[in-house]
């Protein structure tokens, strides 16, 4: 049944990319014979034509994180068939689609990044809503994600001092490479028996900490992270994480396929079942806070108009690169839904007897966050399965290792990187102040400050252990900056294409608008209070931003349709 | 035995000719960009504040400087669109 569940997936994703997709790249009026900014601004630094493998590879790498498999793991609670419908659905028709528009606008807008076509095409102000949901959204990413590393170091050890090692792999990679400009193929085979050593130190030296004593940890590295320069740390290990991924990918992928295991977790449980904050979280809307980017993201706007965009050689390459990469990424949360149906049930029930498959619904979240708390749900499955398969050849114990490695160092790069982000937002958020408060302006951006802000505030929210509060809550924000990336994608696709099916885009970004919109109402009414009455300080910090994004949602969508009918200049 | 010899010798003294040529070649390549760089101060000179050649000489080169006004132009207001390119550049999520 496994089995069965990717092919039906990778059927499913094929199909739809020709069909659909290709539907979505004729109302688009995509063809070879506009030449990319790639071409048109060539400078040899950021413009430049890459091949559409190598384009595919880097986007891929950059989108894939630890987001789209935690989701799936707490969707699991409503039953495999709504969480991995969800992840196709909303793959195929609005992540996919959103990807895309943002790509595609970007290369028509010479590779200007989506919040510059907001600005454009919709008003000045949207452009400010973007800079401040992106730093809600980054410091709820250091609260969500800080969570979800203490937890796996916790749970896990072995995982704590292999990331160690990595770091220190990572630094001396980065020496070979840019100091002494090795060989780049030396350096990588070096920096891959690195990553397998570092894998085989942790399972040796496991290191055992509380988890206040790891949040205090962290919070120090996130700071010293997002201050050095990148080449020193963040790039030698965004490249040896990057292997880490396809590693994992291929593994879990094989083992999908020949596991042939039943699927143990009931297909459907309940509409409403106790997920956040052990509250009845109901399907609709509360899906888009839970599963988030297993099916669609905001970040991947800003990641496709950055430098995927100036760097697409022709527009044809837009539909593989930015509709395929969606696709593929669904296919990673797809493996991850596969593993906990098959091993999931298993593992709980082993872990507490008292486990029933008739009370999943209830039992689920809480049981999981005992006991495999977040991503240690997906490390034990996924072990299993590839224990089922043929290559139960590899310890188990290496394979749970792996996974947790690939969960944590995308955790954790997102973590320092969300803080190197902040501290620029906050620069940049801040810049009406520039002229009248000079003083205060540059203590707030100074760069240790603007770096301890974000990362204090996250922290402090992680301390909690509220996880089940702050994930949907980080997911608003990220699920809010989707729905305006396709809005302004659909209004891109009115006002310069003149396209006459806007539905395409018009309608998947309206349902995910009135959903999300939804989901905060939900979330703030039902959820909030109780957090409030057992932990003042996160509840009223997360109720503040959930306030702020709201009001920030209603002033974004009453320009949207005040500019909707407005007709261009060029008309 | 002797053959080879003679063959693996013919293939380092063409090793020899090869290196002296691609360090010609760089050379040349160093000096081409030297020279544009020249060229643009010369025509871009009183963007800087130095003295220059006439602005008139200045005017009618200008055209041949049109793909690096491009890509100064493009830069300048990248300058201000910053936080998608990073989000890229450092791989969020």
């Amino acid at each position: 049944m496994t089995t069965l569940l990717l092919i039906g997936g990778l059927v499913l994703y094929i199909l739809l990319y020709f069909i659909y997709g290709k539907k979505l790249e004729k109302i688009v009026c995509c063809t070879e014979e506009n030449e990319a900014p790639s071409r048109t601004f060539y400078d040899g630094v950021d413009y430049i034509p890459a091949q559409k493998p190598v384009l595919f590879g880097h986007h891929f790498a950059s989108i894939a994180g630890a987001a789209p498999i935690i989701g799936p793991v707490l969707a699991m609670a409503w039953g495999w068939a709504p969480a991995i419908l969800w992840v196709w659905i909303g793959n195929v028709f609005m992540g996919a689609v959103h990807d895309y528009l943002a790509i595609m606008a970007s290369v028509r807008y010479q590779g200007k990044s989506i919040q510059f076509v907001a600005t454009d095409i919709i008003s000045p102000r949207t452009g400010y809503t973007f800079y401040w949901l992106v730093f809600f959204l980054l410091i709820l990413v250091i609260g969500a994600f800080g969570a979800v590393i203490t937890g796996m170091f916790i749970h896990d050890p072995s995982v704590a001092s292999s990331y160690l090692f990595i770091i220190l792999s990572a630094l001396l990679v980065g020496v070979m490479m840019y100091r002494l400009q090795w060989n780049f193929y030396l350096s990588t085979l070096i920096g891959i028996i690195l990553l397998a050593l570092s894998l085989y130190g942790g399972i040796i030296l496991p290191i055992t900490l509380n988890w206040n004593t790891w949040i205090i940890i962290l919070f120090f590295y996130i700071i010293i992270a997002a201050s050095i320069p990148v080449n020193i740390l963040l790039q030698p290990r965004d490249y040896l994480n990057s292997w880490l991924l396809y590693a994992g990918l291929v593994i879990g992928g094989i083992a999908a396929l020949f596991s042939f295991h039943e699927l143990t977790v009931p297909a459907f449980t309940s509409f409403a079942p106790i997920i956040s904050h052990g509250k009845p979280t109901p399907f609709w809307p509360a899906i888009v806070l839970i599963i988030a980017c297993g099916s669609l993201s905001g970040f991947h706007s800003l990641v496709g108009s950055g430098t995927t965009s100036k760097q697409i050689d022709k527009e044809t390459d837009v539909l593989p690169i930015g509709y395929g990469g969606m696709l593929a990424e669904g296919l990673l949360s797809t493996i991850v839904i596969i593993a906990i149906a098959g091993f999931g049930y298993g593992l709980l029930k082993n872990a507490d007897p008292s486990l029933s498959i008739n009370a999943w619904a209830q039992q689920y979240t809480p049981m999981m966050m005992e006991h495999y708390p977040k991503a240690a749900m997906f490390t034990h499955s996924y072990a299993q399965m590839v224990d089922s398969s043929f290559l139960r050849f590899i310890p188990q114990k290496i394979i749970t290792v792996l996974a947790g490695m690939w969960v944590a160092s995308f955790a954790l790069t997102t973590l320092d990187t969300s803080n190197r982000l902040a501290r620029y937002t906050i620069s940049e958020m801040l810049k009406p102040m520039k002229n009248s408060m000079e003083g205060l302006y540059n203590v707030l951006t100074h760069k240790w400050i603007a770096s301890v802000i974000p990362a204090a505030i996250g922290m402090w929210l992680a301390w909690s252990k509220n996880f089940t509060v702050l994930w949907p809550s980080f997911s608003t924000a990220n699920q809010l900056i989707a729905s305006i990336a396709l809005l302004t994608g659909t209004m891109w696709l009115r006002k310069k294409i003149k396209a006459e099916r806007v539905n395409i885009a018009l309608i998947p970004a309206l349902l995910l608008w009135i959903t999300v919109t939804g989901a905060i109402i939900w979330f703030g009414i039902f959820v909030m209070p109780s957090t409030i009455a057992d932990d003042p300080v996160t509840g009223i910090i997360v109720l503040a931003i959930e306030i702020i994004m709201f009001i920030l949602n209603i002033v974004f969508i009453t320009d949207f349709i005040k500019n909707y009918k407005v007709r261009t200049y060029e008309d | 035995m002797k053959i080879k010899f003679l063959a693996s010798f013919k293939n380092i003294l063409k090793d020899f000719d090869r290196h002296n040529k691609s360090q010609a070649t760089d050379l040349l390549e160093y000096e081409l960009e030297e020279m544009e760089y020249v060229f643009a101060t010369l025509v871009y000179s009183s963007f800087i504040g130095i003295p220059g050649i006439p602005e008139f000489v200045a005017f009618e080169l200008l055209p041949c400087m049109e793909t690096e006004l491009a890509t100064f132009e493009q830069k300048n207001e990248n300058a201000d669109d910053m936080l998608a390119d990073l989000f890229s550049k450092l791989s969020f999520e």
